[in-house]
């Protein structure tokens, strides 16, 4: 990819595609040429298809001769974690045992994806079973930060955030059930949108957690999230937990000149942060307040019982799911993997069941409470600076102080699975080390839309979103 | 392995499926992190009413609209 091809957002990119500057093909090229040049110090595909992608890129170019352009994502090159099932192709979940198991559906939203015209340029590396928060894979080995191969690349969809922090892919799908797209989106300097339970459809994505997980976009900016959103979002007959609500036009919600009307609550948490983290949070507090959004103090409740009680909804479903490999293939596992599902096997049915009924009843809660009155809430993404690699593997670790150190990476996005309430990952600067911080949005159910336009208006006025990591 | 008419209910838990490969040394760990998620959820459940059920929450998800 030429530099000026290369620093397009997604949005950029399909206006040129749009207007004949570009072309697919010439796009697509552009992206393998990256990818596998970040493949080689980063790790972050699984696969590359190289002839898959060419050939679907030269399609969508005679149709756009033809003068039909199906709509934003038509020729857009896109990357998606190696978690969504397309029927007679390998998902490897991450993990060895999924390594030659042939997918017999395809995801929805792959489908959708398809249908709008995008190009996939391949699979994105992972936690193995989408467990993990740093991006380590004993299976696939570890993906590595974008801005630092020493450093963790965030997980569990770890590739998907470095895939586009490395402008591989204009935008990625990732899977969220504790973190996992905002925590790699916020160590990747990448917008990462885990929307409302529901919102998207889970059909034919590698399950971590059937109650929990939430499947949703990475891109470089909110409008880019916005273009993703629109094309995977919406009912799905053959996931019973996808929303009936229509869903709205959110490219046509952006570009707002300011953040009027807007009222957002920042989190008095009472966590310490780490000195960098908090600079960079009082910063983009006060650049919302500048660009007009009201800002109100909230002191926020104690998570730590959102974030207990959804880990044993996830612990409980894992090791149902996970029951028969157990037992025949413990061996396939890594350890840190077996370790965190092992537990659930233990679980009283009754305890599992009421941590499902507790979650209407604090998610209520939560809702009447400290979402009152606010539009939005401001929030870290992570008390705790990026670690590197060799320091939070739990394969040579002490796995009890890296599993509190994973709870505490996570402190404050865990709890947002739990409620069901999207949530978005927005680069707000640089640590000392040259590494991105970020800080979440929290909105109300199905807001997605008042989110993306206020992330929208803060990057039309900062630029961190636009740095590029470099190898 | 005891025969199964000779377990205690301790060894049939135990002996549950998927639990073969969880070595005696891991179980001691298994059982703090078991009571500690537990006593989390009990803890919380003086929130919960005879009639609470799971699929409440979708509806508290679609009580407000955007």
């Amino acid at each position: 990819m030429s530099e000026d091809c290369s620093a397009l957002d997604l949005a950029e990119a399909a206006a040129r595609l749009a207007d004949g500057r570009l072309t697919s093909v010439a796009l697509t090229e552009a992206c393998l040429t990256r990818a596998r040049t970040w493949q080689a110090s980063r790790n972050c595909f699984i696969h590359i298809d190289a002839e898959s992608a060419l050939a679907a890129a030269r399609a969508r170019d005679e149709e756009i001769k033809r003068g039909h352009r199906r709509g934003p994502l038509h020729g857009i090159p896109l990357a998606h974690k190696d978690m969504f099932y397309r029927e007679g192709r390998v998902s490897t979940g991450g993990s060895r045992i999924l390594r030659d198991e042939i997918a017999k559906t395809t995801a929805t939203v792959l489908r959708r994806l398809d249908a709008a015209g995008a190009v996939e340029i391949g699979t994105l590396n992972m936690s193995e079973f989408a467990a993990g928060p740093t991006g380590h894979n004993i299976h696939y080995g570890p993906c590595r930060n974008a801005y630092d191969a020493a450093y963790v690349s965030g997980g569990s969809s770890s590739g998907s955030a470095v895939a586009v922090a490395g402008r591989a892919a204009f935008g990625a799908l990732g899977s969220d059930t504790g973190a996992s797209i905002r925590l790699p989106a916020a160590y990747n300097g990448v917008v990462g949108l885990k929307p409302t339970y529901g919102r998207v459809s889970r059909h034919g994505a590698m399950p971590r957690s059937w109650s929990l997980d939430h499947v949703g976009p990475f891109a470089r900016t909110a409008w880019d999230c916005a273009l993703l959103l629109q094309a995977i979002a919406g009912a799905d007959p053959d996931d019973s937990t996808a929303s009936m609500r229509p869903v709205p036009d959110y490219a046509a919600m952006l570009g707002a000149a300011d953040l009027s009307g807007l009222t957002i609550g920042v989190a008095e948490h009472g966590v310490t942060l780490d000195l960098d983290i908090a600079a960079a949070m009082q910063a983009s507090v006060r650049q919302l307040e500048k660009l007009g959004a009201k800002v109100r103090r909230i002191v926020l409740p104690d998570l730590s019982a959102a974030f207990r009680v959804g880990e044993t909804i996830i612990k409980g479903e894992a090791a149902a799911m996970h029951r028969q490999w157990l037992e025949t293939r413990p061996q396939d596992y890594s350890n840190s993997v077996r370790f965190r599902i092992e537990g659930g096997l233990y679980l009283p049915a009754t305890d599992y069941i009421d941590a499902l009924r507790l979650r209407a009843v604090m998610t209520a809660q939560f809702i009447a409470e400290t979402m009152a009155g606010i539009d939005l809430l401001h929030i870290p993404a992570t008390p705790l600076l990026t670690p590197t690699v060799a320091e939070s593997d739990m394969e040579t670790k002490d796995s009890e102080t890296l599993l509190t150190l994973f709870s505490r990476l996570t402190h404050f996005m865990r709890p947002f699975n739990f409620f069901g309430l999207p949530a978005v990952s927005v680069p707000c600067g640089f640590s000392s080390a040259g590494l991105p911080l970020a800080y979440q949005l929290v909105g109300h159910p199905f807001s997605e839309g008042v989110m993306l336009r206020a992330v929208d208006v803060y990057q039309r006025a900062t630029d961190f979103h636009r740095a590029a990591p470099q190898l | 392995m005891p025969n199964s008419e000779d377990r205690t209910p301790a060894d049939t838990l135990m002996h549950a499926p998927g639990t073969s490969a969880i070595t005696p040394a891991r179980v001691s760990d298994i059982a703090v992190e078991v009571t500690r998620l537990c006593g989390s959820v009990r803890a919380s459940a003086h929130l919960l009413a005879f009639s609470d059920e799971p699929g409440d929450f979708r509806a508290v998800l679609d009580r407000r609209p955007s």
